[in-house]
């Protein structure tokens, strides 16, 4: 997979206090950030052969056929389509699949997007999945989701390797770190531990600030194969290496609290790259909620187990810090619309391309990018690199 | 039924289950081939894929592996309910369920030993948990 398939164009959508302007609807928003990217990258949608897609909108209706749909609506005649939804994680894990569909020669030029605005539609509440098959034994005991899932984790995750609270608040005040240098996060305010400790329990141990937004929201990538990356405006960003897992639905499936699939997931990606955690110059990690990140940065080996909850001590992953993480202030306090995984890749391929204004980081050559899905469901790592 | 506790939607995979529920027995899917527990009950066994199975029952006696305590819910039953536990128990044979445990939040830790409480409405019978020491005059 090294340096054989690239990410070359990125595009997004303006966000006020977490509405998209204007009130368009999904399939405009991918509009907007597929025209974007593809601007981004020096191509046309004429050049897009491969499809990438997936969301929670128009169901039911043309959502039940998203990858048909979406190049209606933009005017693509994929000859590739992956509408793979396995949650959060779902485009990092089409980062792989489009590599792997663009090495094998299906498709040369794969456009992934994603468009939400339930924020707009008030759409998100924490009543639970409805009853059936499997979630009738989870629903009706009153498990919020997808937050409860993650509680429990949080809750086992404390008592195993004896952290506190005030630990996951770290993850949180480090993100608002980053999330005051980015003039598109929808929470600039900096925050104390105090500050996350005293926002209202919603799940024990997970206080409001603990939790991600709920907002709008709407992204595109562009990938090629390494031949056509050469024509592109943007120096290429090698997909290095990839890797994706699975685990369960409900939680009574989920063996050990503590040990998500990203730990499989991670395995993969590095061993296909042929790099180590330590030669990692920073990191976009899923923070759904503050729990998600503490376990990754153990999954991904970048300290080791049960140690997670140290990892975020002294703005460690902060502006300035040693090794920083979320660098556009995360799901937490950017943005988060419902599917955040394609956010990670834009916000990593800025930082690469050192277009991170004030919020540039000093090393950005080498990155992974890993998104959860579900309830510490399904994982994807992505390792990335520049020349 | 405004403010009612949601029911499963009982299919045939779980049929069994809620229709021993309401006998006052938790019984759950046991594989004849390999002798895995399995819950949620299903129709093969997740680990050897045999498909022959026999239903067996349970105690209801458990221990709390893991717990939370919900301040907040948009379900409008669980709303009138806050603060209330939800956990996963540890049931006999590695079998692990997840409930309601009818307790005050304060008295909750991870080990916790609980029991089974089949609690009646809606017309069908909920596999809840309470903690043993409210059952038996022993913690
Ligand atoms: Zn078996």
């Amino acid at each position: 997979m090294e340096r054989r398939v690239a990410i070359v164009g990125v595009g997004d959508v303006e966000l006020e206090k977490g509405y998209v302007v204007g009130g368009l609807t999904e399939l405009e928003i991918q509009a907007v950030a597929a025209k974007r990217a593809l601007e981004d990258a020096g191509l046309t949608h004429r050049d897009v052969d491969g499809l990438f897609v997936t969301g929670d909108w128009g169901l039911p209706g043309p959502g039940l056929m998203m990858g048909v749909a979406v190049s209606d609506y933009l005017g693509l005649y994929p000859r590739y389509v992956d509408t793979s939804n396995i949650g959060g994680a779902a485009f990092e894990a089409m980062v792989g699949h489009a590599a792997a569909a663009i090495h094998a020669g299906y498709c040369q030029v794969a456009l992934i997007c994603y468009g939400s605005i339930q924020k707009s539609r008030k759409s998100r509440n924490l009543a639970g999945r409805p009853p059936v098959l499997m979630q009738q034994f989870e629903t009706p005991f009153g498990l919020p989701s997808p937050i409860g899932g993650y509680a429990l984790a949080a809750t086992r995750y404390l008592h195993e390797f004896g952290a506190r609270e005030e630990d996951l608040a770290e993850v949180a005040v480090n993100i608002r770190r980053w999330a005051e240098l980015n003039p598109q996060a929808t929470l600039r305010t900096p925050i104390t531990v105090e500050d996350v400790l005293n926002s209202p329990m919603i799940c024990s141990p997970l206080h409001l600030l603990d939790c991600c937004l709920v907002t709008d929201g709407g992204g595109a990538i562009v990938l090629t194969s390494a031949e056509r990356a050469r024509d592109c405006r943007n120096r290429p960003i090698w997909i290095l290496g990839y890797g994706e897992a699975y685990d369960h639905i409900v939680m009574a499936s989920m063996h050990d609290l503590t040990h998500p699939p990203a730990y499989a997931a991670s395995v993969q990606a590095f061993s296909r790259a042929g790099i180590r955690p330590e030669d990692l110059e920073f990191a976009e990690i899923y923070d759904s909620f503050t729990i998600t990140v503490m376990l990754t940065v153990e999954a991904l080996g970048l300290c080791e187990k049960g140690q997670g909850w140290e990892f975020f001590h002294n703005g460690r992953t902060a502006p300035g810090g040693e090794f920083p993480i979320n660098t556009n202030g995360g799901g937490l306090a950017y943005a988060h619309p419902g599917m955040y995984g394609i956010f990670l890749l834009i916000e990593a391929a800025r930082q690469m391309w050192r277009r991170g204004g004030v919020r540039q980081i000093p090393k950005a050559s080498l990155g992974v990018t890993a998104g959860t899905g579900g309830s510490l469901s399904s994982s994807a790592v992505v390792l990335l690199g520049v020349d | 039924m405004a403010n009612g506790r949601r029911v499963p939607v009982v299919d045939h995979d779980s049929q069994n289950f809620w229709d021993h529920l309401r006998q006052g027995r938790l019984s759950i899917p046991r594989c004849s081939a390999c002798g895995l527990y399995i819950y949620y009950p299903r129709s093969i066994c997740p680990r050897c894929f045999s498909n022959v199975l026999t239903w067996v029952e349970l105690s209801g006696k458990g221990t709390v592996y893991s717990y939370t305590v919900c301040y907040r819910s948009s379900d409008e039953y669980w709303a009138t309910k806050l603060p209330y536990v939800v956990a996963l128990i540890e049931v006999e044979n590695n079998v692990r369920m997840l409930s309601y445990i009818d307790v005050e939040p304060s008295r909750m830790y991870i080990g916790m030993p609980v029991i089974i409480r089949f609690t009646p409405a809606e017309g069908t019978v909920f596999p809840d948990f309470v903690p043993i020491s409210d059952v038996f005059n022993v913690e």
